[in-house]
């Protein structure tokens, strides 16, 4: 039975190191403040700032798991190219060891001022500044961290003495059993930061010796590969392959660390036999040259790499889908065939639609994306889309391709509004459906096609094909007024009965853009046909009003 | 998805359809259809046993009534069921391919 002296410190050591880490990582990112994320928007422009701004952001961040969120959220939004932004989480964790390093230090009267400071602070309820205040919980942060650590300290003696006296330190000694703990650790912490910060409290308390905290890493280091390359094979997370390049990185400094330990046979104190380091300050060197090694390696094999994580996770579907497919950088050069390819994109997004009503169409054919999936994806390459444009105004292209750019602005405005309202139609369908599915078929049935006319008059080169087609898109707010009236009659279920009027409100407002974005088209398809002088300006007035009903 | 074509003269095509113009009926209807607008100037249509439309088959009629629009010809359908004229009148396509409530009115209209 343990005694109870050994048990109340090493609890108490340990919920003020866990609950001091959290603090420090809560609250760094807010004190940076937003110049750290500006930061990740210039990153990328090669791999060698990617990686300067991942070392950046873990050291503010110290939190791996953090910046891989923000990558991956910034990736989705189309906001930097996947390709060199997986380089940004593999180094944050050469950022993310300066925990690992504050560690390994003898700094108990830094500690005594952090928490006097942060006691003080709180308990007199100073007037601080909310980036202020994120600084005294910092500091607070770091105090319980080391308070932490002295606790463990103090259950220390006793714990080696229990474990002696159990049998268990031998067998804790042994490999498997330490790289089997690393692995717990890191599925217990979802960080090998501080796992890696954990192994170096339990060398400074002289649990377990350097030799066996760098084994015990080797486990952390494969349990956080197992931690990010799950999510990232099993594609549940959005920007699977850079999930899948940080357990690259943490599987490259394992494979760094165990060569280590083999080429000194278990023993690495010898390399550092000639420098004036504590076993923890060894660890702390070494746990940070690995972070280093991993990312090194990753970034100088990026090619290889990154074929290989394409091959083992393929954009999906409704990833490809989120993604614009026409609007290349090398085009904003030049104006005109920038915009045309924004209308590409846009008759891309339209050409969607119908299709997000095949969940609820008995017509349709089974195993398309959904709507939810579908109106997601279309947002997505909507924001890309409205930054390209963005990006054509601001080299000033001339009146004649701003007037278009103000156009195709006005048909973006409307195909979010769209996929947002076909959207929440199709959700209120499936509410009505299983007591109305007849009346319901039928209007969804009429919508589906309605938009299939959009689609058509936004592919269409010809204008008179327009004008034909953009009848069939006119008001007909009595004809909709009857249908609620017999769909309303279809039920007596409240809940029913509110999903069905929603239903027809929706269809009106449905119907309404889709013909102000038809007739948002075919002007813009009227302004490009426009001859322009060679400054790109009209020869004569484009407008030539609206089509009539 | 059944499809018959009587030539009644004058350039007038009746064709009827009798089924559901859904996925596969649309798939059968499609080349009469199209082949029908192609060579005649007027086409009635009877839809008298066609029991649910689906948007694709409204489309080929759609697409139907252009292509004699550009000949200066016209579509009419007629005997129109009332869950069918529901759709279609929803649809908004009734301004561009009338509804008759018979074969005699339709050629009139047409």
């Amino acid at each position: 039975m343990p005694s109870p002296g050994f048990i109340s410190p090493l609890l108490t050591g340990l919920g003020l190191f866990f609950g001091g880490a959290r603090f420090i990582a809560a609250n760094l990112t807010p004190l940076a403040g937003p110049a750290a994320r500006k930061l990740f928007h210039g990153a990328v422009r090669t791999s060698w700032t990617a990686a300067l701004a991942g070392v950046f952001a873990g050291l503010v961040s110290q939190s791996t798991s953090a910046v891989t969120l923000v990558v991956v959220g910034l990736v989705r939004a189309g906001v930097v190219p996947e390709g060199r932004a997986v380089l940004l989480p593999a180094w944050s964790q050469v950022g993310a060891a300066a925990l690992v390093i504050l560690v390994s230090l003898q700094t108990s009267a830094a500690v005594a001022c952090a928490l006097a400071i942060a006691g003080a602070a709180l308990y007199f309820d100073l007037k601080l500044t909310e980036r202020l205040r994120h600084g005294v919980l910092v500091l607070l942060g770091v105090g319980m961290l080391f308070l932490g650590m002295e606790m463990l300290n103090v259950a220390s003696d006793p714990l080696r003495v229990w474990l002696v006296d159990e049998g268990l330190l031998a067998k804790g000694e042994s490999v498997g059993i330490l790289l089997a703990l690393g692995l717990v650790l890191a599925a217990i912490t979802q960080s090998s930061t501080v796992a890696g910060a954990f192994a170096v409290a339990v060398v400074r308390a002289g649990i377990f010796d350097l030799g066996s905290a760098l084994v015990l890493l080797v486990g952390a280091s494969v349990g956080s590969a197992i931690n990010y390359g799950v999510p990232g094979l099993r594609g549940e997370a959005v920007g699977r392959q850079v999930m899948l390049f940080q357990a690259a990185q943490k599987l490259s400094g394992a494979s760094l660390l165990t060569l280590l330990l083999l080429l000194t046979a278990g023993r690495p104190q010898v390399v550092f036999g000639a420098f004036p380091m504590t076993p923890a300050t060894a660890f702390a060197a070494i746990f940070l040259a690995i972070q280093v090694g991993g990312s090194l390696v990753c970034t100088l094999f990026y090619g290889p790499l990154s074929r290989l994580m394409e091959r083992m996770a393929p954009p999906r579907e409704a990833e490809a889908l989120g993604r614009p497919a026409y609007l290349l950088e090398e085009a904003l050069a030049d104006p005109a065939l920038a915009l045309e390819l924004v209308a590409r994109e846009e008759q891309r997004l339209l050409q969607r639609l119908p299709a997000m009503l095949d969940g609820v169409r008995a017509e349709a054919q089974s195993g398309g994306l959904s709507a939810e999936v579908l109106r997601s994806a279309g947002l997505n390459v909507a924001a890309a889309t409205r930054r390209y444009l963005a990006r054509i105004l601001e080299a000033e292209p001339g009146r004649h391709a701003v007037t278009r750019a103000m156009g195709m602005q006005r048909v973006l405005d409307n195909i979010v509004a769209l996929h947002e309202a076909v959207e929440e139609f199709e959700r209120a369908v499936r509410v009505a459906a299983p007591k109305a599915a007849e009346a319901v078929g039928r209007m969804v049935e009429s919508l589906h096609m309605l938009l299939e006319v959009l689609n058509e008059i936004a592919q269409a080169q010809d204008a008179a094909e327009q004008e034909f087609s953009l009848a069939l898109l006119g008001e007909r707010r009595q004809v909709i007024e009857g249908l609620r009236t017999r769909l309303m009659g279809a039920s007596s279920e409240a809940r029913v009965q509110e999903a069905l009027f929603r239903s027809t409100v929706l269809f009106e407002r449905i119907l309404w853009l889709a013909r102000d974005t038809a007739v948002a088209v075919m002007q813009a398809g009227r302004e490009t046909l426009a001859p322009e002088t060679e400054a790109g300006e009209p020869v004569a007035v484009l407008a030539q009003g609206e089509a009539s009903a | 998805m059944q499809i018959d074509k009587t030539d009644l003269g004058n350039s007038v095509t009746r064709l009827k359809l009798a089924g559901r113009l859904d996925i596969n009926g649309s798939a059968m209807a499609e080349i009469p259809i199209s082949l029908a607008a192609k060579n005649c100037q007027r086409l009635v249509i009877d839809m008298s046993d066609v029991s649910y439309v689906a948007s694709l088959g409204v489309r080929h009629l759609v697409m139907a009534a252009k292509a004699l629009d550009r000949g200066g010809g016209k579509l009419v359908l007629f005997s129109v069921t009332e869950p069918v004229a529901e759709i279609l009148v929803t649809m908004g396509i009734t301004d561009l391919i009338p509804m008759a409530p018979s074969e005699a009115a339709a050629l009139v209209l047409a």
